[in-house]
């Protein structure tokens, strides 16, 4: 810790500030965050590959999405500027893992032959995302509850999709569904670099000692659709898989637990910060 | 301070870099797309005919569809829309089957070529709503291929049981009869009902008015010419029905030909520009080419002389060894291939046929065994620039 703190301290330019100097108005904080996510992905707009001639069978071939049910996690840098009045403002660039599920269900029967197949579709996201964040802090105690709202930008470094499915094929003499896996299938082309929304939510950080640590909970709605609409139908692999992605806008709950650490402190050489 | 406000400007760059493409993520409705239509059904197969552009900017393809009323394969008409999604569909309950192919009558009204189930004859219908009866030539038996002639007169490639012989007849009743010397009713009989080998029988016609057939002909699949009276000029001789021509089509230049041909042991060759004389024998084998090693063996070729970012090309449609539906792009002047691309992955795909979109693109059309087992039609669009992108070198 103490090696840390000194990293931190040796970011900070050498001034000595006198009595009634704005410099002991605000602080400046870094730190470290981490926690987990859950995520739900809107349909804009439904596509697919699989048309179906004859709706009147017992299944459609629409996509069931999960909803707020895979986790995700996420692991970020935060940077604060906290001024005396309660308000703040943070920069959290944040490398986040986002998961989404969806299930497919596709049938054929006559005449006493059947074979249902089940999928459950996961695709996993990587995004770096950067959110600006204006917080206020209404009581200046040890414990602090703060809400806070702004903006996010993400850039999508890696998605992956791959499937689970599940047959019951009756015509060949089957009375138990098996259990077979697709390969994992590399879908970044799929989606487009950008992903931004707005972002609002709630915490509460305690101070211990010149440490402060802080819980809290975002939602995130994003504005943008993420799905590369002109490589839609680019990858053979998900094509005879009858799969094409739906045009997705992104909703996220991130509850992440932060340790921030001041960068101005009172004296050079003591660790006595500024208070805020 | 000075370092964080460089990390400010340096993130609000690189966010306002990568956010353009938010800006670009469009395309036109229809541009391009992907669709396997799936009716649910357990045991019918439907095979991909032929496919062509509508006057509402959609598309309509010719199936073959299992049926109970005949040994042979039903009708079948998908009409889409410019997006690919379904409008309507036809299955024939009776009297039409084994869909030829699709037909202009001059008047860009699509008509449609088949059999009758009972007369084994050819019929020409129109399309939409439902198919209605044009014309029907109740002396051609057996129609195997069919064509429009420059003059506006059509010409049917069929097979006359009784006499053993190949017979191109036209639509003003002459005809031309070219013997086999041997019953091939079996085989010409597995070819229509698809319970066999399926032959690859074309007629046509060069840009100077030569008819060419590529049917069976003195004991041998053969691409045979005729002249203006309808009799032979020359022929480029296959091996028995073993080996032969897989597709064809003349180019503007004086015998010149784009050409797909197969051997004895089942492989494909590509002959994007070749020589060929109507007026001498010779044999298919001796048309080089290139061998392309991956198309299933004696794998169905479907060609298309377009023009397409200036260039003359000529695309090759056919199905691969490992399941995929192929497009190879041909410089049509100097034969070098251009570009490939392939399509579907993991279920097995078929080729079936391509036109030329209004938008520039193309459409493909063919098969795939969904879930590894029902045959359904599928439909490929590509625009302009993937168009484009395929001619590059």
């Amino acid at each position: 810790m103490r090696y840390f703190l000194l990293l931190f301290m040796s970011c900070v330019p050498l001034y000595l500030p006198a009595q009634g100097d704005p410099f002991f108005n605000s602080q400046w904080w870094m730190g470290i965050k981490g926690g987990v996510n859950l995520s739900r992905f809107e349909v804009l707009e439904s596509h697919g590959v699989y048309t179906l001639l004859t709706p009147d069978l017992q299944v459609n071939y629409e996509k069931n999405y999960e909803s707020f049910e895979r986790y995700g996690s996420q692991i970020g840098l935060p940077v604060m500027f906290n001024h005396k009045s309660g308000l703040s403002v943070a920069i959290e660039p944040t490398l986040i893992i986002m998961n989404m599920g969806y299930k497919t269900q596709y049938a054929w029967q006559e005449s006493g032959q059947e074979l249902l197949l089940d999928y459950t579709h996961r695709v996993n996201f990587r995004y770096l995302e950067t959110s600006l964040l204006i917080r206020y802090m209404p009581i200046a105690t040890r414990l602090r509850p703060y809400v806070m709202a702004g903006a996010y930008y993400g850039m999508l470094l890696q998605a992956d999709k791959y499937a689970e499915v599940n047959s019951y094929d009756a015509a060949s003499g089957a009375v138990n569904s098996v259990q077979n896996n697709a390969p994992v299938i590399g879908a970044k082309d799929l989606f487009i670099r950008s992903n931004w929304g707005f972002t609002g939510g709630l915490g509460v950080s305690f101070d211990a000692g010149n440490v402060r640590l802080a819980l809290q909970a975002l939602y995130k709605y994003g504005m943008n659709n993420i799905t590369n609409v002109r490589n839609r139908y680019a990858d053979n692999r998900l094509i005879g898989q009858g799969e094409a992605f739906d045009d997705l806008r992104t909703e996220n709950i991130e509850i992440s637990f932060s340790c921030l650490f001041p960068m101005k402190f009172l004296e050079t050489g003591s660790y006595r910060r500024v208070k805020y | 301070m000075i370092r964080i406000k460089l990390w400010l400007l340096l993130c609000a760059g690189l966010c306002g870099l990568t956010a353009c493409d938010i800006q670009d993520n469009r395309i036109e409705p229809g541009e391009r797309f992907s669709r396997i239509y799936d009716t649910g059904e357990y045991e019918r197969a439907y095979y991909a005919v032929d496919v062509a552009p509508t006057a509402d900017s959609g598309f309509i393809v010719l199936g073959a569809a299992e049926v109970d009323f005949s040994d042979f394969y039903g009708l079948y008409l998908l009409k889409i829309d410019k997006e690919g999604f379904p409008e309507w569909q036809y299955l024939a309950s009776s009297d039409y089957v084994h869909p030829l192919g699709f037909l202009s009558d001059g008047a860009n009204n699509l008509q449609v070529v088949c059999m009758d189930a009972t007369g084994l004859y050819p019929l020409v219908l129109t399309v939409a709503p439902e198919p209605a009866l044009v014309a029907a030539y109740p002396s051609v038996e057996y129609p195997l291929a069919f064509s429009r002639l420059n003059d506006g007169r059509l010409a049917f490639l069929a097979y006359d049981r009784v006499g053993r012989n190949s017979v191109v007849a036209f639509s003003d009743d002459t005809r031309q009869t070219f013997p086999i010397y041997e019953d091939v009713e079996a085989l010409i009989f597995q070819h229509i009902s698809r319970r066999g080998q399926q032959f690859p029988f074309f007629i046509g016609q060069t840009p100077t008015g030569q008819i060419f057939f590529n049917g069976f002909n003195n004991y041998t699949l053969a691409l045979t010419f005729l002249d203006a009276g309808g009799s032979q000029t020359g022929v480029v001789n296959g091996t028995r029905y073993e080996a032969g021509m897989s597709a064809c089509v003349a180019l503007p230049q004086s015998n010149r030909f784009s050409i797909a041909r197969f051997s004895e042991d089942g492989r494909t060759y590509f002959a994007p520009s070749v020589s060929i004389d109507p007026n001498a024998v010779s044999s298919s084998s001796n048309l080089k080419g290139y061998l392309i090693q991956e198309l299933s063996p004696k794998a169905g070729v479907r060609l298309l002389h377009t023009e397409a970012g200036g260039l003359p090309v000529v695309l090759y449609l056919s199905s691969t060894q490992n399941g995929q539906i192929a497009l190879y792009a041909y410089d049509a002047e100097g034969g070098q291939l251009l570009g490939t691309r392939y399509f579907g992955h993991g279920n097995r795909f078929e080729a079936g046929a391509m036109c030329r979109t209004p938008d520039g693109g193309l459409l493909i059309t063919g098969r795939v065994w969904m879930a590894g087992r029902f045959a359904r039609l599928c439909v490929f669009k590509l625009n302009e620039e993937d168009i484009r992108q395929l001619l590059q070198p």
